[in-house]
């Protein structure tokens, strides 16, 4: 048996040796789903008339924002059973989901700058919601520096998970400031919308069938899929890391 | 009746579906990389570690 094999190696680093077969299921239906939803988008919701197709960018912008939540929900969980359990395998899924989750947050956002550019008149303003929502990528954004500025890896998963779930008051404050904050001009896609919301539309049918689809793709599929990819990764790099210590003992 | 204009905000469609695909394009893409660069890292290791 070679030194390898008899390496300190984490516990699902089989699991970055061969692809799991419904991993890869998985990530080909999520592209045909993808791709369906995008040409449901383009080609089978209504158009909005007051607004014109820059309306249909919505079936992506809230998605996307679904999607964020869910995968830095997921990470909220795993750092939750980081604490718990102290298996470092928490922290690698908690990494995950808030990798994913911040490319889909970053998503919402600029999908929401390019929406409210012919609608608002303007790139951005300083709205609760817009500024709500840059203050959610910002703190995930720190997250990442507060893990590279961590030498120790106990206490950098340590603090990372306490931080994660911290962070996920902004994600809750994003998604309900449009609904108690008055002077907001963000229009609420699902619900009533404030009474000062500029920009907001009616759902007719193939709008709804096509915000529904949208809405399971990127809140299920996509988000699933990408931080399992991502978790392989991690997990990959663990074994790495361990073989490093292997050879350098040598 | 009275004809509706519908503005003509395409372009701002295509952008944000393009910034989309960049974005998400972007994650995959590094993901691939990590994964690729990774797997070389492994298996030099374990040839290093079997001599």
């Amino acid at each position: 048996m070679s030194a390898v094999t008899q390496a300190p190696l984490p516990v699902s680093s089989t699991s970055s040796q061969s692809r799991p077969a419904l991993l890869v299921i998985l990530t080909v239906i999520t592209a045909i789903l993808t791709v369906v939803g995008l040409l449901m988008l383009l080609f089978y919701a209504g158009l909005d008339v007051t607004q014109g197709d820059v309306q249909r960018i919505f079936y992506i912008h809230v998605s996307a924002f679904a999607g964020a939540s869910v995968a830095l929900g997921v990470s909220v969980v795993a750092g939750i059973m980081y604490l718990w359990k102290r298996n470092p395998k928490w922290d690698r899924l908690a990494l995950s989901g808030i990798e994913v989750g911040f490319a889909l947050a970053l998503t919402n956002l600029i999908t929401g700058m390019v929406w409210a550019r012919p609608i608002w008149n303007t790139w951005w303003t300083w709205d609760p919601r817009l500024t709500s929502a840059a203050i959610m990528i910002l703190t995930y954004a720190a997250y990442f520096m507060l893990r590279a500025g961590i030498e120790n890896p106990e206490t950098r998963r340590r603090l990372s998970s306490v931080y994660g779930i911290l962070a996920y008051t902004t994600v809750i404050v994003t998604f309900v400031i449009i609904r108690i904050r008055p002077d907001t001009i963000h229009p609420a896609v699902i619900g009533p919308s404030p009474q000062n919301a500029e920009g907001g539309f009616e759902l007719s049918s193939s709008m709804l069938a096509t915000m529904s689809f949208n809405m399971i793709v990127w809140s299920v599929f996509i988000p699933w899929v990408l931080i399992w990819w991502r978790l392989r990764i991690e997990n990959l790099s663990e074994r790495v890391n361990a073989l490093r210590a292997v050879v350098a003992e040598k | 009746m009275p004809e509706t204009l519908i503005p003509d905000t395409t372009a701002y469609l295509l952008l944000g579906l393009g910034v989309s695909t960049v974005i998400m394009g972007a994650l995959i893409a590094r993901f691939v990389l990590k994964y690729r660069s990774l797997k070389q890292d492994e298996a030099a290791l374990e040839q290093i570690a079997q001599s």
